[in-house]
């Protein structure tokens, strides 16, 4: 009786020992769970609230608007400036191209207020409006060159369409969230 | 007589010792120190969106087609040339705004520079590698610098806009994502702040090759990721780099001549680029570029050089001319 219980003694003293050994063995084989990063973001991740069927709508409608009218005319503006300034120096043409620009803006504004705005996204709907409302003065701006020749006006023209850029921006982030991707 | 000529002999000698002296000592004075600033970091980018002929397919064991995601820096590059301080792109401006660009670790390109021991208001150049608005952002934090970009770059997108198809003029197309077209990624806020530039007189539109400051030259590579890009070569004490912008997106797609983020891009352009580098610097080595993911590791060996500065963004010190001590936190 004595000898089997030895045995078992033996025994179990190996398996415990091989149990320490595949334990030991896992530690420091398996890969480590990974501290959080020292490097991650303190930016937290937006989190998008799903849009109503209203505001799916208003969005849609005013994209076109946005995307074929506004942000084009915006970034012709500055092209128009670029040219006098770097090219042609002509007020006339000047006052031509920036003149047709701010019926754009104007025509754009007309078309943005009949749409039908829901309530949570009015203010959305007048920070857009009052962008285009500094374009249209951003516009008036511009031509007063031709009536001095004073680039003056051009500067204050480019701080108000800074301003109306940004809220561009502010705009699109609330309802075309991703509208620019990395490139 | 021979003492004569012994006489002239060693004269001729110690001038042409003299002028390999001063040579040399002009050609140091012209290294630059370089460092590389992570404006941002573009998060879980589709790998086949970024390089197509990397593209992801499950299952696969192929190193080219096993990456699902990868998250792309946005790098800008701080060259100090003697008491000029230049900038090649600019990165952009994320504030309460652009937020669901799926971007993080954005800092101000000014609280990055002052990290690593300069003023804003110090930079006096900003080359544009190319006028997207994650390259050519932030430019009216440098009150003092002046811009160079291309005419090129200037006519692409001004051709774009007058195109007669609104699909083809517009700035941005579909709500979700900038596609591929001729004016995509050229914001009003990153046209005007270009424009402003124009307009306070600190701005120099470049007509091609240009050299900005000894052996600091601007090398034209339109169409290599837009109408106007350009590349920067800046000569080190570790030999020529040359900045490309996204024209050099991706430092594998240089090694491994791949194309890589194709936007306004003609591949072939892209590739003559990859080959100017190779042509100015000897090799692939260093080709400093834009959004290569293995930037600031081993992986990329020009940049491990590294650490970790504002809001995890990192930083690289790639190069320090004599005299100029390392601007790494120790």
């Amino acid at each position: 009786m004595r000898v089997p219980h030895a045995r078992a003694v033996v025994l179990s003293v190996i398996i415990v020992v091989l149990l320490a050994m595949v334990v030991v063995a896992m530690q420091r084989e398996l890969p480590r769970q990974v501290p959080p990063s020292q490097v991650a973001s303190v930016e937290t991740e937006p989190v998008l609230k799903p849009f109503s069927a209203e505001e799916e709508a208003y969005a849609a409608a005013l994209w076109p608007i946005h995307s074929e009218v506004v942000e084009v005319s915006a970034v012709d503006m500055s092209f128009a400036g670029i040219a006098y300034v770097t090219e042609h120096h002509d007020t006339h043409r000047l006052e031509a191209t920036v003149m047709e620009l701010r019926d754009r803006f104007r025509g754009a504004a007309e078309k943005a207020r009949s749409i039908p705005v829901p309530a949570s996204m009015g203010k959305v709907h007048d920070q857009y409006l009052e962008a285009l409302t500094l374009y249209d003065a951003a516009s008036a701006e511009m031509v007063n060159v031709a009536a001095d020749g004073r680039v003056e006006h051009l500067i204050a023209a480019q701080t108000m369409s800074h301003h109306a850029a940004e809220d561009l921006l502010k705009v699109g982030d609330v309802l075309w969230p991703g509208e620019y991707k990395p490139n | 007589m021979r003492n004569l000529i012994g006489r002239i002999a060693l004269t001729g000698a110690l001038v042409i010792v003299g002028f390999a002296v001063a040579n040399s000592a002009a050609a140091q004075d012209q290294n630059c120190s370089v460092w590389l600033v992570e404006s941002s970091r573009f998060m879980k980018v589709p790998m086949g969106g970024f390089m197509p002929d990397r593209a992801f397919v499950p299952g696969s064991t192929d190193p080219l087609h096993n990456i699902n995601t990868v998250d792309l820096p946005v790098n800008v590059g701080v060259i100090k040339c003697g008491n000029d301080l230049i900038l090649f792109d600019s990165g952009w401006k994320q504030q309460d705004y652009l937020k669901m660009t799926g971007s993080e670790h954005w800092a101000p390109l000014p609280d990055q520079l002052k990290v690593l021991g300069f003023d804003a208001n110090n930079v006096t150049k900003i080359v544009i590698g190319h006028g997207h608005w994650d390259h050519a952002g932030q430019l009216s934090d440098f009150p003092n610098a002046v811009i160079y970009i291309q005419r090129e770059e200037l006519n692409g997108i001004e051709w774009a806009l007058n195109y007669p198809n609104p699909k083809i003029a517009a700035v941005n197309t579909s709500p979700g994502g900038c596609r591929r077209t001729p004016a995509c990624g050229y914001p009003p806020l990153t046209v005007g702040e270009i424009y402003g530039k124009v307009l306070n007189g600190k701005a120099v539109i470049v007509n091609g090759e240009a050299e900005i400051l000894p052996g600091v030259k601007i090398h034209p590579a339109f169409r290599g990721h837009t109408a106007g890009s350009q590349l920067l070569e800046v000569p080190t004490s570790i030999g020529k780099l040359v900045f490309g912008s996204d024209t050099y997106s991706s430092w594998e797609g240089i090694r491994d001549w791949m194309a890589a983020n194709i936007q306004q891009t003609d591949t072939v352009q892209q590739f003559l680029a990859y080959e100017k580098c190779y042509k100015i610097t000897g090799g692939y080595q260093n080709c400093i570029c834009a959004h290569e993911p293995l930037s600031y590791t081993d992986g990329y060996p020009i940049t491990r050089n590294s650490w970790v500065a504002l809001n995890g963004g990192r930083m690289a010190e790639i190069a320090l001319a004599a005299g100029e001590k390392s601007h790494k936190p120790q």
